[in-house]
């Protein structure tokens, strides 16, 4: 099959056409249909390789009520994510979506009656259209690059969640995104929007079973942080190895509010990420914490920009990646300090560990600082090489896995510590599957 | 229970151990002696299956069976331990967590929940007397394996963990060196110990620090990638006063 543009814009016109959406959303869709055959790759993933002919763009998958009418292959992915059944039914607010479309939903009653709209964004977009628009597409746009075109043209499913003017939500809202049929291209586009003083904390997953052959993953991101507001995002991924994965994220602090995103990626055979936060607001702040795992012949190009564009503004960057095998991990930290941001400080830290002599990691750090009073540090520790530790807890009696475990766990001990309990287990156990699954 | 027959390795394209033999039997106390560079340590880590160390001539019987080829963590399973002359550090790996596991592997039994109470609680009632006899504390179990341990706390942390495992034969490489008087006298006792106990030992060593402490039956001299010479204790004794000298005429 070849891509032509009148094949992608009657796509856009049948999914928009499915799904029930509005004209602004049709002729959006149409538009970024035709915009893909005139743009380039973004810049961080030029290099990647994806046969756009080859993948199916929609695939509807059947609804659910219950967590236990989902398909059997479907349950055992989301349990390669580390969560246990009995575990997911307690996740506040979860959502599953598999392929396209969103097959599980219970966002808790607790939740509507704080005033907080979290649902599958299709749902969204019927019943607040006025709400969605105003921030749809305003972080990130279809004419930047052909990945985001494409996006705007096919995307389907993904989370919208509101929360209202000095509302805390008290537990971490979840979804759970999966990829089932061959080849698919999944590209769930995701809003979070924190009010003045609103504080939520949004944990997504995205898995795929390992059987998938070729798939790409081009989910959106934007977050949106108003004065005072905390928003955390911790998103944990575990790809099998036929994924590309191309996601776009962005985030915009306004004063005195934070923004914290940990991201534990696991697998893929190569992840291209650039997440751009704006610290927008005079005090505002960005964590932005990354642990990653490849193995196999698996690439990561990972990284951030942080835009500090007022004063007192904090960013702090950790990653933390080990390569396994041939696995290249890769990290660009970009910070930037505009002039006129004063009292502005960034800071990047990189940390790598190669678990055999084949693998590579890279850190390319960018810092740059137009005002005076300002501060930005960089501290990388690249390509330790692991095969004596790997040596001395082996000699003790553990296996492969269980030093490399061992290992990859203390390794990113410091950074998994500073997670709340329930969550950081979930880590530990996602890396464990990971590892596991070598 | 250990024997070398002609064992060549070669480390990084160089060839280190030249043909060594040696045979140590089970129950004995043996020494490797000899100078600084001569492979005393390669021959342990090759013993032990360090990857890095390449067999490229001879073989390693272990219990008549030979283990020149099997990964280093079977070689572990089937009684075979070396205590490190020079101890990694790996960071985030907690000791109690770490010796939990390594008590779990030989015995099968669990703390009671992962909770770190229950696995400190767990480790000090399986090792609580070892602990206390090589000066760690119970503090010393929140701490990361060797992050930030003394030279000497590296050693002695070393002979702990065969007291983890119990193994059937344990290779010391160098335990005695970078540690205190009365550290020595407690290692040496503890040898003593493991010795009555069953524990076949391989100890390398440049000093008379342990000697004392155990009834050596056998000692090796290596020289240059191959053990040049065996004797009584009093092979020791010679050396130890005169040199190698002794041994190259
Ligand atoms: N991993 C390695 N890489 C490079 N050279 C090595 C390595 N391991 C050992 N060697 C070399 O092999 C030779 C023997 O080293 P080895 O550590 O076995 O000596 P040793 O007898 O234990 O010495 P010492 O008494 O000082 O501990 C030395 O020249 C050493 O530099
Ligand atoms: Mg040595």
């Amino acid at each position: 099959m070849t891509l032509t543009e009148e094949f992608l814009v009657s796509k856009a016109r049948q999914i928009s056409r499915e799904l029930g959406e509005p004209d602004w959303l049709r002729e959006m869709r149409e538009r970024s249909a035709r915009l893909f055959f005139k743009l380039d790759m973004p810049e961080h993933a030029r290099h990647v390789k994806v046969d756009f002919e080859s993948l199916e763009y929609f695939s509807p998958a059947e609804k659910a009520e219950k967590l236990e009418e989902l398909p059997q292959e479907i349950r055992e992915t989301l349990e390669a994510l580390g969560i246990p059944e009995e575990e997911m039914e307690m996740l506040a607010g979860m959502q599953v979506q598999v392929d396209s479309s969103i097959v599980y939903q219970t966002f808790s009653d607790q939740l509507k009656s704080l005033g907080v709209i979290a649902m599958p964004i299709d749902r969204a977009i019927r019943e607040h259209e006025d709400l969605v628009r105003s921030y749809f597409a305003r972080l990130a746009g279809p004419e930047e690059n052909k990945i985001l075109a494409l996006h705007y043209a096919l995307w389907a499913g993904g989370t919208f969640i509101y929360v209202p003017e000095g509302v805390e939500v008290p537990f971490p809202i979840s979804a759970l995104f999966v990829m089932r049929s061959l080849p698919v291209a999944q590209a769930d586009h995701t809003i979070v929007v924190a009010e003045e003083g609103a504080k939520v904390h949004y944990i997504e997953g995205c898995s795929a079973p390992s059987y998938i052959r070729e798939a790409l993953h081009y989910g959106v991101t934007e977050v949106w942080a108003y004065p005072g507001a905390e928003v955390r995002i911790t998103t944990m991924q575990n790809w099998a190895n036929h994924v590309i994965n191309l996601p776009t994220k962005r985030g915009v602090a306004m004063s005195r509010a934070k923004i914290e995103w940990v991201e534990s990626l696991m697998g893929s055979k190569h992840t291209a990420v650039r997440p751009v936060i704006h610290l927008r607001g005079e005090g505002s702040s960005a964590r932005n914490v990354g642990l990653s795992f490849v193995k196999g012949e698996e690439r990561h190009d990972a990284g951030v920009v942080i835009r500090h564009l007022a004063p007192n503004t904090k960013s702090q960057v950790i990653s933390k990646s080990v390569a396994k095998d041939r696995g290249s991990t890769n990290f660009y930290g970009k910070v930037e300090i505009v002039q006129g941001a004063k009292g502005s400080s960034g800071f990047v830290q990189c940390d790598s560990l190669l678990l055999s002599p084949e693998a590579s990691s890279e850190t390319i750090p960018a810092l740059r600082s137009d005002e005076i009073d300002s501060e930005l540090g960089h501290e990388a520790y690249v390509g330790k090489v692991a095969e004596d530790k790997l040596f001395y807890l082996m000699s003790r009696g553990l296996s492969e896995e269980e030093a490399i475990t061992m290992i990859v766990l203390g390794f990113f001990e410091p950074v998994v510590r500073d997670i709340p309990f329930e969550y950081a287990n979930e880590i530990k156990k996602l890396i464990e599957l990971s590892i596991k699954g070598m | 229970m250990l024997r070398l027959e002609g064992l060549r390795v070669r480390v990084e394209d160089r060839e280190i151990l030249k043909g060594a033999d040696l045979e140590v039997q089970r129950g004995q106390v043996h020494l490797i002696i000899g100078p600084n560079g001569s492979g005393k340590s390669t021959l342990a880590l090759a013993v032990a299956g360090h990857p890095a160390y390449e067999v490229v001539g001879g073989r390693i019987f272990f219990e008549g069976e030979d283990i020149t080829s099997l990964p280093p963590d079977e070689r572990a399973r089937r009684g075979l331990f070396l205590a490190f002359q020079n101890p990694v550090e790996i960071e985030g790996l907690n000791m109690a967590d770490y010796l939990a596991k390594l008590i779990e592997k030989r015995t099968g039994e669990k703390p009671l929940t992962p909770l770190r109470e229950h696995v400190v609680e767990f480790v000090m009632e399986k090792l609580g007397p070892y602990l206390e006899a090589l000066g760690f504390n119970e503090g010393f179990l929140d701490r990361e394996i060797n992050v930030g341990f003394s030279g000497g706390e590296k050693k002695k942390f070393e002979i702990l963990q065969m007291f983890a495992l119990r193994p059937k034969l344990a290779i010391l490489d160098e335990p005695d060196s970078g540690v205190d008087v009365d550290s020595l006298n407690v290692i040496g006792r503890l040898l003593d110990r493991a010795v009555q106990e069953g524990i076949t030992l391989l100890l390398i060593t440049h000093t008379g620090g342990l000697y004392r402490h155990l009834k050596v039956d056998r000692v090796h001299v290596m020289y240059d990638g191959r053990i040049v010479a065996s004797g009584g204790g009093d092979l020791f004794e010679r050396i130890q006063e005169s040199g190698f000298e002794v041994v190259m005429r």
